[in-house]
């Protein structure tokens, strides 16, 4: 039997270890293309200072936004978040907060806070979601609508948010994350450009730990002083500079983070507004509204503004930090499955052989892959069927590529943003790029797999206090 | 004898110096703040003779301050000059309604901008 | 080991590289935030000096503050500013100290040779100085630029401050006739509308394509242009939707009582969006004459319908209110709609 068994494995080694290293390098290419198409848009994009200008010209055709905060259990600070949304510059909002039957005073805060009562409204049935139990408002702030319903969800309570607004546009955030004054009139750019093709915006998310807010506004930007955050800093100037610019630039982009989006009502409307049944609403959306746009056989564009946004605060304790990977991870790999007719579908264009293409590499198979190198390039060694040599060599690029496409994420930054005010904030920034390649990467990626073991066991999902972000790589 | 103390609320640092130059170099005693929060606190602490007011700030716009300064028997004496780049219909009609004094559009017209804040505070001759 | 070597010094060149590129923006970010505090510190030095300068009562606006580019480009960014702050004489006055200062000057050769930003920032600059130089070269830089961008804003400059060209060399300037419906397109059509409106009427009489011809339209009614009624009025049986549409917004946004003549057929659109602008106009109008059909559209399949129809009534006031309340009391799609508006409305009052 063994005579048998042994040498079939051995001939697996050799198309196992090429597998993970084809893996591996596919990978890191797509990363540097992503980084010089990111570069390409940057560039031509240029450095913009023009707030004030698009202001004065065109605050009176600017299209109106209904902000939709989906909120549970969020008393603490729910009244201070809709106060600074209130606050936010643009010509005409609405701020739609929805309590998505929290156990807590969330409605009673608010009700409190800004002295509501109960109203009727009426409103378009277009999608579906739980009960609404009363709608509240004050004439007093006649831009500010509170809806209370029946728990279901993140995805429920902005479909009834949907539902309710009454503006062509809306734009879906967090709670808890802190906007730009000028936030909507950035991310209303393209908008004005493209009115006709333009269905999506995404804006940039940055973290909020370290930065200084006050009244709900970001006075000064820094980095975070704990090593968990300055760690997922690095990830989001990744994700952000160099993975949505770069599918901006190829309009293949797969995901707006729920933390802040601005979408075309009528076609999140059409395309069945948020799904009930995926921890990963947000990226499900999308690919909805790119499935209907295919089907009607229009250009379209899905954009992406590079200016930071939008902030938040990122998990400092490691348990929460691995509860929002299971999640994204699983909320990836449901979207995935869910619509793997796309990948490669000539129909789907771009967005089935790039979009699906990257999802299949770095989200399907790249977590797995990489967690099976760990394993078997050391059990390779230690059966004496590789050179130490190798190991080490194969150790040290894996990490030397990881770095170099967090400096070249950096330098993006760095030339076109410059957001961080110090020159020492890029020293350590340079630091984390080395250092999270010596385990948190590696603790990501078993992360991931916990996510893909759940999503194999359909472990169902509840209210995600957590907001996906979509890094490009775990 | 005592300069008459006015408060400059706006969160364009060029306003706030044109404004205060203006009016400083007239007789006034100046005090400038950057948003609306702070000149709601500096209102109820200084108890200025006017407010210059900008209608869009961060954290408290100028509708808001308005509505807060009024709400307080403190304050709500204290004439507020709105000067705003809003020049809507609406925007006028409801800083006017909410109770400021007066409304000025941006760009404005400097001198303008000192003949009237004399006259909101009766010194016309002076 | 041939291959070791190789991937060795693949891995010593990707760190290698790495440092370098970090070292190098390290160095970059020190000198840059040197030359930012001193430009910081010299930008103050000047505002504070244009502010007395500008002042009617004692300035000097023929005080040179500048001798050098660096200067003259902070001093231009400095009179754009205040060029959206003032009026009056202190505008004047700080014009006379852009030309002083050589500030125009430079704008002038920076709009014909500089990079897209630069030439993007003189038109800014140049926009309210009207003499001729300025006019001819802001209308060189719109018709020959090859960047959008800047010809848009050459275009601003010059409808806003004075000097603009015919409509039809606008519209080959800014190939309007790719039909595109850009809102910053708009934006220049309202200010277009409110100096100029005889040149967008013709363009808007000339079978310009249904995006731009929705944007021409929308330009003049929210200018109040009554001329353009024969247009609307024609507009209404266009045959795309959205110009349909547009046609019964602005009609009600000009709230001219011709609209009666052909509120019926909108009212009847096959489109809803139509059928929704119609509504609202019916209602914004207050023409009485459409009680019954907007009655009838409280049950139609689409909600925006509903709800505007429902609206227009409870705007009609006497009339319409009342046969929003008769609805009101149905047990149906129409009579739910009817009354939720119906407590809208009291709540608003």
């Amino acid at each position: 039997m063994t005579e048998m068994i042994l040498p079939f494995l051995l001939s697996l080694v050799e198309p196992v270890a090429w597998f993970i290293i084809g893996t591996g390098l596919a990978q890191n290419g797509v990363y540097f293309l992503q980084l010089w198409l990111a570069y390409r848009y940057l560039g031509r994009r240029g450095y913009d200072e023009a707030g004030n200008t698009l202001w004065r010209q065109y605050a009176d055709v600017t299209p109106p936004i209904a902000l939709l905060v989906p909120a549970f259990n969020e008393e603490e600070t729910i009244v201070e978040s809709v106060r600074s949304l209130l606050a936010l510059r643009y010509a005409s909002f609405e701020v739609i907060v929805v309590n998505d039957g929290s156990g807590d005073g969330t409605l009673d805060a608010l009700v409190r806070g800004f002295d509501l009562a109960p109203v009727r409204r009426s409103w378009d049935d277009a999608l579906p979601h739980k009960p609404i139990r009363g709608i509240y408002r004050n004439p007093a702030f006649p831009s500010l609508l509170v809806v209370d319903k029946d728990n279901g969800g993140k995805a429920d309570a902005l479909n009834a948010g949907i539902n309710l607004s009454r503006m062509p546009l809306f734009c879906a955030v967090d709670a808890d994350s802190v906007l730009e004054p000028d936030a909507l009139l950035r991310c209303v750019e393209p908008f004005v450009d493209d009115p006709d093709e333009t269905v999506a915006v995404g804006g940039t998310i940055r973290l909020a730990n370290g930065c200084v807010v006050k009244d709900g506004c970001v006075v000064s930007v820094g980095l975070p002083k704990r090593i968990l955050p300055l760690l997922q800093t690095m990830e989001y100037l990744r994700a952000f500079l160099m993975g949505r610019l770069a599918w901006s630039e190829l309009k293949a982009v797969t995901l707006i983070s729920g933390a802040f989006g601005v979408f075309r009502r009528n076609l999140a409307v059409e395309a069945g507004g948020y799904s009930h049944d995926t921890v990963g609403e947000d990226i499900e959306i999308i690919v909805k509204i790119h499935r209907l746009m295919v089907s009607r056989g229009k250009p379209y564009r899905i954009q992406f503004v590079p200016e930071p946004v939008c902030w938040t605060e990122a998990p400092s304790s490691l348990s929460v930090l691995r509860r929002q990977r299971i999640r994204w991870q699983r909320g990836a790999l449901e979207t995935f499955f869910r619509h793997r007719s796309m990948l490669f579908n000539p129909r789907y264009g771009r967005i089935g052989t790039l979009g699906f293409g990257h999802m299949l590499l770095v989200d399907v198979l790249g977590p797995p892959v990489e967690v099976l190198g760990y394993l078997f390039f050391p059990l390779l060694w230690w059966l004496d069927m590789l050179d130490t040599d190798y190991l080490v060599i194969f150790a040290a690029l894996a990490c030397v590529f990881g770095i170099f496409i967090s400096v070249g994420s950096l330098i993006l930054e760095e030339l076109e943003l410059r957001r961080f005010p110090r020159a020492r904030d890029l020293l350590v920034l340079t630091g984390i790029a080395i250092v999270e390649n010596l385990g948190y990467r590696q603790l990501n990626n078993i992360w991931r797999i916990e996510g893909w073991w759940q999503f194999l066991r359909g472990t169902k999902g509840n209210w995600g206090a957590m907001t996906r972000v979509g890094f490009t790589r775990g | 004898m005592q300069k008459t103390l006015i408060l400059i609320a706006d969160d364009n640092p060029l306003v706030t110096q044109l404004v205060s130059h203006r009016l400083g170099s007239r007789g006034f005693e100046v005090v400038t703040v950057g948003d609306g929060i702070q000149a709601v606190a500096a209102a109820r602490s200084l108890k200025p003779s006017l407010l210059v007011l900008d209608g869009m700030m961060p954290g408290l716009d100028g509708f808001a301050v308005i509505k807060t300064l009024k709400e307080d028997p403190e304050t709500a004496e204290i004439p507020i000059l709105m000067l705003s780049s809003l020049k809507g219909e609406k925007d006028i009609v409801g800083a006017l309604t909410a109770g400021a004094a007066d409304y000025l559009v941006k760009p404005f017209i400097p001198e303008e901008l000192i003949l009237r804040v004399k006259r909101l505070l009766g010194t016309v001759a002076a | 080991m041939d291959g070791k070597a190789v991937l060795w010094l693949l891995c010593a060149g990707l760190a290698g590289a790495a440092t370098l590129m970090m070292l190098g923006l390290v160095a970059r970010r020190y000198f840059l935030d040197r030359r930012a505090i001193r430009q910081g510190r010299r930008r103050q030095e000047l505002v504070e000096r244009v502010i007395v300068a500008i002042d009617p009562l004692s300035g000097d606006e023929k005080a040179p503050l500048v001798g050098d580019d660096a200067g003259r480009r902070l001093l231009a960014q400095i009179g754009c500013d205040f060029m959206d702050l003032v009026r009056g004489e202190d505008r004047r006055k700080l014009q006379d100290l852009l030309e002083f200062n050589g500030v125009v000057e430079m704008a002038l050769v920076e709009l014909a040779t500089g990079p897209v930003r630069r030439r993007e920032a003189a038109t800014a600059v140049l926009a309210p100085f009207t003499r001729q130089e300025c006019r001819a070269a802001l209308l060189t830089s719109l018709e020959h630029d090859p960047d959008p961008s800047v010809r848009m804003s050459a275009a601003f400059a010059l409808v806003e401050w004075g000097g603009m060209p015919s409509m039809s060399r606008l519209v080959a300037a800014l190939r309007m006739s790719e039909d595109k419906r850009s809102l910053r397109l708009l934006a220049l059509f309202c200010h277009i509308a409110e100096l100029n409106p005889a040149e967008l009427l013709d363009l808007a009489a000339s079978g310009t394509g249904p995006n731009v011809l929705i944007l021409a339209l929308h330009a003049l009614a929210r200018a109040g242009v009554l001329e353009a009624l024969p247009l609307l009025l024609e507009a209404t049986s266009h045959a795309a939707a959205d110009v349909r549409a547009e046609a019964y917004r602005s009609l009600a946004r000009l709230g001219h009582p011709a609209a009666e003549g052909v509120l019926a057929a909108g009212l009847d659109d096959p489109e809803w969006p139509v059928r929704v602008q119609a509504a609202m106009c019916a209602g914004r109008i207050g023409l009485v004459a459409f009680t019954g059909t907007l009655v009838g559209l409280l049950d139609d399949g689409e909600w925006w319908v509903r709800y505007r129809a429902a609206e227009a009534l409870g705007q009609m006031g006497g009339q319409g209110l009342q046969a929003l309340n008769s609805v009101a009391g149905q047990e149906n799609a129409a009579g739910r709609i009817a009354q939720l508006v119906l407590s809208e409305r009291e709540e608003a009052a």
